[in-house]
């Protein structure tokens, strides 16, 4: 559904692009750690990803997706395998000539759903883009997780993520390799009759792939 | 004998093409007794003629065979007489002293000196901005007078001058009328008008007068020697994308390192390390790269104060053309040299 989606806004945008206007997509290979409550529910995995982004002057929006299979890294009876799919929307407005600030979203969603918690966040950053050379740039970003919502219920006072972001053109200008790091940290807590327990959640998930630019 | 040849060769070399063109028989025999040496006919005959109706040329010819006759008589005051009547239909007549007789140039000089008469009345064409620039006149008055030198035409009129001379006089016409305004297209009269006591002398000239818009001054686009420089240079390859791509990267680590919870900390860390070691390797290829162009301050500043030179003067030709299209450039030219005699004592 969402590739539909991202599919048909990206034909209409491309259909009358305008001068001003910057459109990139690009695919990945994604792996990841997960862990939740201690070492006992710790998760490696990896999967597909995809994104598309829209710029335009200032204004940059970005979409992507992933999907993720996790198993756990050590055997027990305690975790299981479980599939997420995450979604990131991003809506990023250039402050200076080196730093943007950004909005966005986050859902993951877990299944099978008992296996690791469903996360829905919102986020609020910045991001520091510097360019090597022609055709190379580093980009590194830091934003607060708010709002978040988890399917085992409970509530996240503190959450931040950590990213760092390269991209490099060997041949054309338009076609790069990028990487990307993204750190998430979630100090949930749930209630209970003893009063608050922590709950923590942390991910870092790494994508390496390839991006057009239009 | 030699008097009487001088005199003949004299009016022969000065009048012999206008002569020709004689029509009134009384005229031509006049001219024959003249040439003929027979004075005192040719005196006769030109008086003859003179009683009946001339055209203008003729009257002309008439009064000069009668100087050339009276002065070859040697009755001063009739040659002088005659030269004065020559002069007043012909003002700007000449003769020429290296041709004719000392004695008839003197006496022909003797009339000019007497009478009061404009003479040479010129207006030099050309362009020129009405009430900025002006047009030259130039006459000569034969003695000293109070002279009025006024344009008259259909659409008004403008008084040049008014003031005593005599000799020559150069004036300027600004192209402005009366009131104020420069003269529309159309044509006009130049007229001197010469008071000296109870003598009054008017000679005026035809003058066309064509008005037209002024050019206009074109905006400038550029400078000229002063070219717009790129505000951007490429610096020269250094080390500096590895230490960003370092520096990134260590900050990165540090900042995730730090933030891990205790109790969830990662053991292996391969999604830092992978990306970490990828970026190393981005500032490493890009030490190989053109660098990116960066700003260049000194031609920033240098093109600001160009395009500020270059706003500042269009302003000042817009200025300038908002003037240019109130003003009129006026094309004179005098339509022909003739004087014209208007009145005579």
């Amino acid at each position: 559904m969402i590739a539909r989606i991202v599919a048909v806004v990206l034909l209409a945008v491309v259909a009358t692009r305008a001068d001003a206007q910057r459109i990139s997509a690009g695919a990945q290979i994604a792996f990841a750690e997960y862990a939740e409550q201690g070492t006992s529910l710790r998760f490696e995995g990896g999967g597909p990803s995809a994104h598309v982004s829209l710029g335009w002057r200032r204004f940059d929006i970005s979409f992507s997706a992933a999907r993720l299979a996790f198993v756990p890294t050590e055997a027990g009876d305690v975790a299981e395998p479980f599939d997420v799919t995450q979604t990131d929307v991003r809506l990023r407005v250039r402050a200076t000539r080196l730093v943007s600030v950004e909005a966005g979203f986050v859902d993951r969603e877990v299944k099978p759903l008992h296996a690791a918690q469903s996360v829905a966040t919102m986020r609020l950053g910045a991001v520091m883009a510097i360019p090597l050379a022609a055709g190379a740039d580093v980009a590194v970003r830091a934003s607060y997780l708010a709002g978040s919502k988890f399917s085992g219920g409970g509530s996240a006072p503190f959450g931040v993520e950590v990213g760092l972001g390269v991209s490099y053109a060997p041949w054309w200008e338009r076609v790069r390799i990028t990487g990307d790091l993204e750190f998430q940290r979630l100090d949930r807590s749930i209630a209970s009759a003893e009063g608050r327990i922590p709950a923590p959640i942390q991910s870092s998930t790494a994508r390496l792939g390839v991006t057009v630019t239009y | 004998m030699t008097r009487s040849i001088l005199g003949a060769l004299s009016l022969l070399a000065v009048v012999a093409a206008p002569l020709t063109a004689q029509s009134n028989a009384t005229l031509r025999r006049a001219e024959t007794f003249y040439r003929d040496l027979a004075y005192g006919q040719a005196v006769a005959e030109a008086r003859s003629a003179l009683g009946q109706r001339l055209g203008r040329s003729d009257h002309v010819r008439a009064y000069e065979i009668l100087g050339f006759a009276y002065a070859s008589l040697d009755s001063t005051r009739q040659s002088t007489e005659a030269f004065k009547q020559l002069l007043f239909l012909s003002p700007d007549r000449e003769l020429d002293p290296a041709r004719i007789s000392p004695k008839i140039t003197s006496l022909f000089a003797l009339a000019l000196g007497q009478v009061l008469v404009v003479r040479q009345l010129r207006i030099d064409g050309g362009s020129f901005l009405a009430g900025t620039g002006t047009v030259p006149i130039r006459f000569t008055i034969t003695r000293n007078a109070r002279v009025r030198t006024r344009i008259v035409g259909v659409a008004g009129e403008a008084m040049v001058d008014s003031s005593l001379g005599d000799g020559t006089l150069q004036l300027r016409w600004n192209g402005l009328l009366r009131n104020g305004r420069p003269a529309p297209s159309g044509d006009y009269r130049l007229i001197v008008e010469a008071s000296a006591g109870r003598d009054t002398y008017a000679a005026s000239v035809p003058v066309r007068v064509v008005a037209g818009a002024v050019d206009t001054v074109a905006h400038l686009t550029a400078l000229p020697g002063y070219d717009i420089l790129s505000e951007t240079e490429i610096p020269p390859r250094s080390w500096r994308p590895l230490g960003i791509a370092f520096l990134a990267t260590a900050a990165t680590s540090g900042a995730i390192i730090a933030l891990e919870n205790s109790s969830l900390r990662s053991p292996r860390r391969r999604e830092i390390a992978t990306i970490g070691v990828s970026t190393s390797v981005v500032g490493l290829l890009a030490i190989r790269k053109r660098p990116m162009p960066v700003p260049a301050p000194a031609n920033i500043r240098y093109n600001a104060l160009v395009r500020e030179q270059l706003a500042r003067r269009n302003v000042e030709i817009a200025s300038e053309n908002a003037r240019r299209r109130l003003q009129v450039k006026l094309a004179v030219a005098m339509l022909r040299t003739a004087a014209t005699k208007e009145e005579s004592p």
